[in-house]
């Protein structure tokens, strides 16, 4: 276990000035009255004054801190003293978000230049958010270039196996093996301006271990379309249509989806952004509690 | 066995494979994942939160550059105390 602190809230430390867990009760010798330079103090409510010399903070000092006065105005004042940001109070959720963005890494890492998604963070995640009974609901926002098949496809498995409701985002890009891992989820939304490029995958095919025969290409394509046909609405045919089409990508074979084409051709549930994915799992959260209630009674 | 399904060009993305980079260490503080870029002996920098908690995104503590402190400590501390 690490200890840690935070050098950044360090830059100008001045000890004359209140800092967190070294509070200055008026009446104590060396307390300095804190001047107001950032923000109108509201008038100190009548009785405060009173009641905090009467704590012995040399004994308990950490008493004057847990009090609400003390967190409210000092801790919220502080706090924007030195990182010029309110901290935000922790909240329970009952929605976990996977973030899955850049490449989608597999079996090899790949070199740091590249943003990556790691199966090995994502796989632990799905099987946590599956056991923990206070997680109802799991958003995916995907902003992915591709990647691994075999790590796409075992992420998009994984979302498909859970029997809690999933719904996708496509934010930005979810190009190649970002499709299956779309349409894996319960529903799927991508934004307007999201784009999905539809290719084969020996357009950069990197084949380590076996023979790069064509056959072998052809059927790593097939667990691809056969996945992504039985979970959306597209047909095999329009898929293989959009996948070999020529003249749309400049100097290669493929489509790219924008928006509302993934809609059209059946691949992605709505057009929507975040508020529509939430509202849709949160509705899809209740229909799954009401069927549950109904089996228990 | 291994297949790269992407739009990029394969040149671009197994640029520098051959190379040493910079290197990032996963660390577990409370429970959370993160990322950090080692500084020195006994600094980091916060590159990346892993967590699938929205919640754990607010917290002002795991946000990108944040730097942490390693402190020494002896590994056979309780021993000689005793």
């Amino acid at each position: 276990m690490f200890e840690f602190d935070w050098t950044r809230s360090r830059g100008d430390a001045d000890l004359s000035q209140p800092v967190p867990g070294n509070l200055q009760v008026p009446g104590q010798p060396g307390a300095v009255p804190a001047p107001n330079i950032l923000t109108p103090q509201p008038a100190e409510e009548p009785g405060e004054p009173d009641t905090l010399p009467e704590q012995t903070p040399a004994a308990e000092p950490q008493r004057v801190k847990r009090t609400k006065q003390g967190i409210n105005k000092k801790g919220d004042l502080n706090s924007i003293k030195e990182l010029g940001q309110l901290s935000i109070p922790q909240t329970k959720t009952n929605i976990h978000c996977l973030p899955i963005v850049g490449q989608i890494e597999g079996h090899i890492v790949l070199p740091p230049q590249n943003k990556t998604t790691k199966y090995e963070h994502l796989i632990p995640q799905l099987v946590a958010l599956e056991e923990n009974p206070e997680i109802e609901g799991v958003l995916i926002v995907l902003n992915t270039i591709g990647g691994d098949v075999e790590a796409g496809l075992a992420i998009a498995e994984m979302v498909t196996g859970m029997s809690k409701p999933t719904v996708s985002l496509i934010l930005g890009g979810g190009h190649s093996i970002g499709v299956p891992v779309a349409v894996a989820a319960d529903y799927s939304f991508i934004a307007e301006t999201a784009s999905m490029t539809i290719h084969p995958i020996r357009l950069t095919g990197l084949v380590i271990g076996v023979p790069q025969t064509y056959e072998y290409l052809d059927k790593m394509q097939d667990r691809v379309v056969n996945f992504i046909t039985r979970h959306s609405k597209v047909t095999e045919e329009k898929l293989r249509e959009l996948m070999f089409r020529t003249g749309e990508l400049a100097r290669d074979i493929g489509t790219v989806l924008i928006g509302k084409d993934a809609v059209e051709c059946g691949l992605i549930n709505e057009v929507g952004g975040i508020s529509a994915a939430v509202r849709k799992l949160n509705q899809l959260i209740g229909e799954r509690k009401e069927l549950q209630g109904g089996f228990i009674q | 066995m291994s297949i790269l399904y992407t739009p990029l060009p394969i040149e671009q993305v197994l640029e520098g494979i051959d190379k040493d980079g910079r290197q990032y260490q996963e660390i577990d503080i409370g429970g959370v994942k993160l990322l950090v870029e080692q500084q020195s002996l006994e600094s980091a920098r916060v590159v990346r939160l892993i967590s699938s908690n929205p919640m754990d995104y607010l917290n002002s503590k795991f946000q990108p550059g944040t730097e942490l402190k390693f402190v020494p400590q002896f590994s056979r501390e309780e021993e000689s105390l005793t």
